[in-house]
Formats: structure tokens, C-alpha cells, sequence
């Protein structure tokens, strides 16, 4: 326990305010999530999707982005590969506990039918995937600002498609509408997998 | 502890950096060589850092080695040229922190983090944020993180470039005692800190092994090639056009020049170790 209490101690005194940033994203979350929608809209769950999830994945990305800091990188890359295992784990456990909480909070004002079994099953796997995606693209490009900018531009297009009601053609890794099983699941769920398996490949390779 | 290499070979995409690399480092173990020779591959290699081609690593008679890297182990601590690492976190927090990422117990750090910094001559600055310190106090925190291990084999690279004389001597000074307690490999091109520091010396150009032994064997390969000669200032400009010059010492009136020449020239003078790397330089230059 003591660990635990002092890795998230030093995590915050390292990153200090961007610490913040995911809470913030939670906040914009429930602020978007409970103001009044149409019966039967899906945009609760469009929110959940496209902005706490993404926002869950952030505290690694800026924690690791320090292994690319100038004259950083052959110190601590061996260090973090003993830890790797455990900070997802730690992260992991404490941003699903949030996104749960989230989805009971969810539950209780749209009732128990607001989510099928697919929906919480792609949930998991998206969130999986955003906690993965961060780390594996800042140790493909080194930094964390590009990191970030490709996440926030995938993620904001996959959003804007839903705004817009014009659904562009890349692969998707959002449920648009309520889920049924038809082929643009199945590829989502295709393309959600297949994300995370190369994550995990390329965060192997790195850390190894 | 010893580490030998068998037959390292590294290529970046089909350029050969590291060719059929035999080395074998103990005691205070110098690797000499122009810029761009591969000395920092090969140190990156040997703390696992980086891949290589085919060949293999030994820590004395037990292979540390896989097909194509060497395995991360506590024993070997590297330090990267330009160590600087968590910017506005103080020297204490930096290395609290690394003890910890090593699995050691937050309860038992400060006692060993007290331990390294009096080792590393730092007692005085551990409040003091990272971004604060000089170059070669940097570089003493980079020693103290790895001493937190117990490492046997130390490895530098370049450890004193870029550093003013006063941290230079005191950076050199400070290896020189790690020496005695641990095999330390210091990569450098800087021939001076060699010649302090070492009792053993490879010399790689172009990824390969020009030479390894003791600095006297070194030093015998400029035998009849080093000589000096007492010139008027005048004189000076066609002296350098002439030969390798590789000192000069102005004594008010005139001027002693030391330089390399295969044909005698002026007083011969005992070899040091730069006219025998320089000489090894130029030979290899003629056998290209």
C-alpha cells in the first residue's frame, strides 16, 4: 500500500496540473452526459465513448513522456520496463473504477436498458484500447505532443462524424447508434482488437 | 568482473557500424576512437540497450547474451552521455524514485540515497532541483542512480565532454575511486582522461578493433616517431605545415614542438599515449 500511495505521490508531483487534465475530461463527461436528451438518444453514451475513455488513457501517456525527455532515455527505459506491468495495472484499475462509476451513474438516470451486453463489451475493449494507444504511439514517435495530437484528431473526426450525420468511411472504433449486430460492428470490434494487439506488440518490443 | 566480446557485429540498415568486435574490458578499461568509430553503439549494446546482428557478450565465463541482445541485468550500470533525467524534480526525489522503480522499499531509501550521495560528493545539493545542477553534477547524480544497484561494471560514455576543467578533474578524480571498487569502461575521444584513468585500452575506428592492450603497448607503437624541436615563432607556420604537430610548449624566446614523423627529425622523445593513438590512427588511414 505504501508503494501504491507513493508511485501516485511522485506521479503528481512529477506532471503537477496536467495531472488534472483526465479529471477534467471526466467533469466535461457527466456535465454532457445528464443534460436533456430525446428519449432514446445514444449521445450519453457517444460522450462516455468520445471523451472519458480517451481521457482515461491519458495519465500514462504523460507520465511516460518523460523517458523521451533529452538525455532521459537510456536511464529510464530499463527502470520502466520493470514497471510497465504495474503502472498499467494501477491506472487500469483506478480510470475503470471511474468509468464505471460513470455507467452506474448512467444506469440510474436512463435505466437499467440503456446498455446491452454489446455495448459493455465494446466499452471494455475501447477502454482497453485508449489505455494501450497512448503509450504505443508516444514510444513509436517520441513525443508526446504529436502523441497526443494524433489521438485528439482521430478522436474529435470519430465525434464530428456523429455531429455532422455524415459517417466517413476509415475504421471505426465508436458505436454510432445503438448496437446491433450487422457488419460495421463486427469491423469495429475487428478494428478495436486488432488496435490492441498491436499496442501491446509495439509497447513488448519497446520494453522488452 | 570482465566482459568479453565474441565476433559483435551491428549493421544500421546495411551500413556495418560494429565489425567482428573481440574485446575484452576489466579494470579500469578505456575505449578510444575518432567520433563516429562506434564506441557508443557498442556501450549502448553492452547495457542492452540496443540490438546487434550476430556475436556474443560474456560476463566472465557466463554468456549474457541472446541472438541479438544483451539481457538487462543490475550488475552492469550504464551512463549516458547527456544524463539528465525528471528536470524539476529535485536530486532526493530522483533518486527516491529510481530506488523504487529498482523494487527497492520506499522505508529503506534514505539511508542508501545518503549513502550514494556522499559517495558522489553530493550531500549538499539533494534539495536541489535537476535543472539546477552544472553538467558534472548531473553527471554525479547519474552515478549515484546507478550505484543505488550495486552495480560490478560501470560504463561511461564520454564522461567528461562538454564539462569545464574544474568538474572535469574532479569528474575524473571520482572515477579514478570507482575504479577501485568496480570494472569501469569509459568511452571517450578525449585521449588526456584515458591516459588518467585507465590500465587498459581498446581503440576502434570505423567499427573496428585497431588495437587492445595496456597504455605502454600504446605508447610503443609511436617508438622513433615522436620528436621535438626548438623553433623562433617565425618558424613556426612551416613546422605545422610540415608534420603532425601535437604540442606546443612556448618557452618566451623560442618554441618546443612536439610532432610525429616517420623520417628523424630534431630530438627524438619518449612516446606518450596520444603519439602512439595518433600513430595507430594514421597507419589504419594508410591500410584503407
Amino acid at each position: 500500500m505504501n508503494k501504491l500511495k507513493y508511485h501516485f505521490q511522485f506521479d503528481f508531483q512529477l506532471i503537477k496540473g496536467i495531472y488534472t487534465i483526465p479529471f477534467i475530461g471526466y467533469l466535461l463527461t457527466l456535465v454532457l452526459m445528464f443534460i436533456s436528451y430525446p428519449e432514446g438518444s445514444n449521445l450519453p453514451y457517444i460522450f462516455l465513448q468520445g471523451i472519458a475513455i480517451p481521457f482515461a488513457g491519458l495519465h500514462l501517456v504523460f507520465l511516460y513522456s518523460s523517458i523521451y525527455d533529452e538525455g532521459a532515455t537510456d536511464t529510464l527505459l530499463p527502470y520502466y520496463s520493470k514497471n510497465i506491468a504495474y503502472d498499467f495495472l494501477r491506472y487500469g484499475i483506478f480510470h475503470g473504477l471511474i468509468i464505471l462509476l460513470l455507467m452506474i451513474l448512467l444506469i440510474f438516470a436512463m435505466g437499467i436498458g440503456f446498455f446491452n451486453f454489446i455495448m459493455i463489451i465494446h466499452l471494455i475493449l475501447l477502454f482497453v484500447f485508449y489505455q494501450l494507444i497512448g503509450v504505443s504511439l508516444l514510444t513509436l514517435v517520441k513525443s508526446l505532443e504529436i502523441a497526443i495530437v494524433i489521438i485528439a484528431m482521430y478522436t474529435v473526426i470519430e465525434i464530428s462524424t456523429v455531429i455532422l450525420e455524415n459517417y466517413l468511411p476509415w475504421p471505426h472504433l465508436f458505436i454510432f447508434e445503438k448496437a446491433y449486430y450487422n457488419i460495421s460492428l463486427f469491423l469495429t470490434f475487428f478494428f478495436l482488437i486488432t488496435g490492441i494487439l498491436l499496442s501491446i506488440a509495439q509497447i513488448v518490443r519497446t520494453f522488452k | 568482473m570482465n566482459i568479453y566480446t565474441k565476433e559483435l557485429n551491428k549493421a544500421y540498415k546495411k551500413k556495418l557500424v560494429l565489425s567482428d568486435v573481440k574485446l575484452s574490458f576489466s579494470g579500469v578499461y578505456g575505449l578510444l576512437g575518432p567520433n563516429g568509430a562506434g564506441k557508443t553503439t557498442l556501450m549502448k549494446i553492452l547495457a542492452g540497450l540496443e540490438p546487434f546482428q550476430s556475436g556474443s557478450v560474456y560476463l566472465d565465463d557466463q554468456l549474457i547474451s541472446t541472438k541479438s541482445y544483451v539481457k538487462k541485468i543490475d550488475t552492469i550500470g550504464y551512463l549516458a552521455q547527456d544524463f539528465m533525467v525528471y528536470p524539476d524534480l529535485t536530486t532526493y526525489q530522483v533518486l527516491e524514485h529510481i530506488a523504487v522503480l529498482q523494487g527497492i522499499k520506499v522505508s529503506v531509501t534514505a539511508g542508501m540515497i545518503k549513502d550514494v550521495l556522499e559517495k558522489v560528493n553530493l550531500q549538499e545539493h539533494e534539495k536541489k532541483k535537476m535543472k539546477e545542477l552544472s553538467g558534472g553534477m548531473r553527471r554525479r547524480v547519474g552515478i549515484a542512480q546507478l550505484l543505488l544497484r550495486k552495480p560490478s561494471v560501470l560504463m561511461f560514455d564520454e564522461p567528461t565532454a562538454g564539462l569545464d576543467i574544474e568538474e572535469r578533474v574532479r569528474f575524473r578524480n571520482l572515477l579514478k575511486t570507482l575504479g577501485k571498487e568496480h570494472t569501469v569502461i569509459i568511452s571517450s575521444h578525449l585521449v588526456e582522461d584515458i591516459e588518467f584513468l585507465c590500465n587498459r585500452i581498446g581503440v576502434i575506428k570505423g567499427g573496428n578493433v585497431l588495437f587492445e592492450g595496456d597504455p605502454q603497448a600504446l605508447k610503443k607503437k609511436a617508438n622513433q616517431k615522436a620528436y621535438q624541436l626548438e623553433v623562433v615563432p617565425e618558424e613556426l607556420d612551416e613546422i605545422i605545415a610540415k608534420y603532425e604537430v601535437i604540442q606546443l610548449d612556448d618557452n618566451g624566446s623560442h618554441i618546443a614542438v612536439r610532432f610525429l614523423s616517420d623520417e628523424p627529425v630534431g630530438k627524438e622523445v619518449t612516446p606518450r599515449l596520444i603519439d602512439g593513438y595518433l600513430t595507430l590512427l594514421k597507419e589504419s588511414r594508410i591500410h584503407e
